[in-house]
């Protein structure tokens, strides 16, 4: 493990070398840091695997913490900043933002719980143990209200939001209905 | 693009602070174990508990509560090289024992114990607050997804920090540089956080489903079952018979916990939780009758996969699977956590001004967030020191975060960021020499702590001015 550790080490080293400068010591680098994580995994699991993970990212801070110490001093402008407008900006949609809120808290919340418990339901009807079907039911739950999320929080207004946890529960119902 | 950037603007607004909290506090408790040695340097350590003092431990505890009501349970901590303490707890209260199993004095880590509870469920109602800092791992897991949608081209400049450029450039640089480089292990923490706060509400849809509303049977399937309870009397469980027969059958196995259910009922039984070695489960919970007879293991690290992966979403979000080293790895992740979380709302903030906006008074009251929650940790364990462990540390903490966001929102001038971050830096410097000083520890654990938080407070003077103050200022 130790090896491996040591090679995660030298992998982002060399993908720091090769940033900017030898795209082949960029390439042999990620190929170093590909090899620690298949090598952690495969002598120790899921313990090697996120073993071998944070070293690579601790390393990879170091550099970066290293290129913010070394980097130049630059002449500082003073911040241009255009005179407050009254009026502008205070609470001008306040509607909105409580829809925006409403659509991706609570429905997208209830939105991706009935699809991960009819997803369950769905795994449990194919033939998965208990355990397996509990876990997807927790895991499911909070993976499913993220993807909802992102998807409304990447739309351009609230109308737009609904249909996510609208497709969320169809497919749900559709899955328990099946099951 | 654009909607990405707006929509990680706006899921960034709903939650920084409460973020930013949560990933602070969380920096701090990876290594609640050394701040509990840390707040009480004098308490009973042991390096091994024998199963006949860990016998003693539980008579002693239950003589400890004579004439209180029975105890529903009795946890008997084993000690180990992070926290080499043995700790009995009953309904009543939580007491050190030595290396024979004698109670040696009552517990007290109230602050580290406020920190927790600040991060695992905001000093709301427990259930209630589970959910609540659930919903924000789900909000941070959004931000990371939006933040890499609205920034196709984050990985160009991977190594690039320009910390000493001016203040808009260098809070962008040193966002994105950390958020790329922090990204697989904030999801991480994210998703497992969520995981962890939302499974009582999972746990809940499943029993009205299929257990009637019992939820001990809708655990079962992934922490295993429990045996019918029977109140008549009976004398305490072997539990030292049942230390002993693990060691036999699983010599890998080190007991974390040794739990006695229902303790002096015909019903009572021993449950023991064991780590293994190079495993990211939390444990295996072996389950074992009154006699301290051999049951079996509930399954969580050879059974199902959904078991496997239930009990190794704790230790990946805790990180205490891979000794100091991961533990150092993880507070620095949490630390670039506070600094992604601090620099995206300050740039908003900054956007905003520059519009036209305004924002003057909404830009105090975040530096009083960014700055005041640490200076209100430190300021919590001062009174700690100084009033016992019943101090009243949750409403000191929540009446210095309300007193300094509303004296930002009043006198926006005096909210200084360069000011609190002296002050911060000198509190440090202040509390790592004063408990060396007054509590004299001599354990190199604790000795450890007080210097990385005094050289924490001098390099915290040292790095504002290699990066600040170098700066020339124009105009």
């Amino acid at each position: 493990m130790a090896l491996l550790l040591l090679g995660m080490v030298v992998g982002i080293a060399l993908v720091r070398l090769g940033w900017g400068g030898s795209r082949g010591a960029a390439a042999t680098g990620w190929a170093l840091v590909a090899a620690a994580l298949v090598g952690g995994g495969r002598l120790d699991g899921a313990w090697g695997v996120a073993v071998a993970s944070v070293v690579g990212m601790a390393a990879a801070l170091v550099l970066v913490l290293w290129a913010g110490w070394r980097s130049p001093a630059r002449v500082q402008r003073p911040v241009r900043e255009a005179a407050p407008t009254i009026g502008v900006g205070r609470w001008p949609d306040l509607g909105r933002r409580i829809a925006v809120f409403v659509l991706t808290v609570p429905v997208a919340f209830a939105a991706a719980l009935w699809l991960a418990f009819a997803g369950q339901a769905w795994a449990r009807a194919l033939g998965a143990g208990e355990a397996d079907a509990t876990a997807l039911t927790l895991a499911g739950q909070p993976v499913l209200w993220c993807a909802i999320m992102c998807w409304q929080m990447t739309r351009s207004g609230p109308g737009r939001m609904i249909a996510a946890p609208a497709a969320a529960a169809l497919v749900g119902a559709a899955m328990w209905a099946a099951a | 693009m654009q909607r990405a950037l707006a929509g990680h603007a706006a899921i960034g607004l709903l939650a920084s602070a409460l973020i930013y909290l949560l990933a602070l506090t969380g920096t701090v408790v990876v290594i609640h174990d050394r701040w509990q040695r840390w707040e009480q340097p004098g308490a009973a350590e042991v390096a091994n508990l024998s199963p006949d003092a860990a016998q003693a431990a539980i008579l002693g505890a239950v003589a400890r509560d004579a004439g209180k009501p029975r105890t529903t349970h009795l946890y008997l901590r084993m000690p180990n090289a992070d926290l080499p303490r043995a700790v009995v707890t009953s309904d009543h209260g939580a007491s050190y024992v030595d290396a024979a199993g004698r109670v040696a004095g009552p517990e007290a880590h109230a602050w580290i114990e406020f920190v927790i509870g600040l991060h695992e469920y905001l000093h709301l109602p427990a259930t209630w607050g589970l959910i609540v800092v659930g919903g924000l791992g789900v909000a941070l897991a959004a931000l990371v997804v939006t933040g890499v949608l609205a920034h196709p081209r984050i990985l160009r400049d991977a190594f690039r920090l320009r910390a000493r450029h001016g203040a808009q450039v260098a809070r962008v640089d040193w966002h994105n540089r950390l958020g790329v480089w922090t990204l697989p292990f904030v999801l991480a923490l994210a998703l497992t956080g969520a995981f962890i706060g939302l499974g009582s509400v999972g746990f809940s849809v499943l029993a009205r489903a299929y257990t009637g509303g019992d939820m001990e049977k809708a655990y079962a399937p992934i922490f295993g079952r429990e045996p019918a309870a029977d109140a008549a009397p009976a004398p305490l469980p072997e539990i030292g018979r049942a230390l002993r027969t693990l060691a036999v059958r699983v010599p890998a196995a080190r007991p974390t916990y040794v739990i006695v259910h229902d303790p002096g009922t015909r019903g009572q039984h021993v449950q023991i939780l064991a780590e293994h070695p190079r495993r990211l489960i939390y444990g295996e919970s072996y389950a074992f009758d009154g006699r301290g007879a051999w049951r079996g293991a509930a399954g969580l690290s050879d059974g199902a996969l959904g078991q496997q992966f239930a009990a190794s979403t704790y230790n990946l979000h805790f990180g205490n699977y891979g000794g100091l080293g991961v533990e150092i790895a993880y507070m620095l992740g949490g630390l670039a956590l506070c600094g992604v979380t601090a620099t995206g709302t300050t740039m908003w903030l900054a956007k905003r001004r520059r519009r036209g906006l305004g924002g003057r008074r909404l830009t105090a009251c975040w530096t009083a967030v960014v700055w005041g929650v640490p200076l209100a940790l430190v300021a919590t364990a001062w009174l700690r020191a100084i009033a016992g462990p019943v101090a009243p540390l949750v409403l000191a903490f929540w009446t210095m975060m309300a007193a300094g966001v509303a004296a930002a929102a009043i006198w926006p001038r005096w909210t200084g960021e360069r000011g609190l971050r002296m002050v911060l830096a000198a509190a440090l410097v202040v509390t790592g020499l004063g408990h060396g000083l007054v509590l004299a520890p001599r354990v190199p654990a604790v000795l450890g702590i007080d210097a990385v938080l005094i050289v924490l407070g001098i390099l915290g003077l040292f790095v504002d001015r290699r990066l600040l103050t170098r700066r020339l200022h124009l105009g």
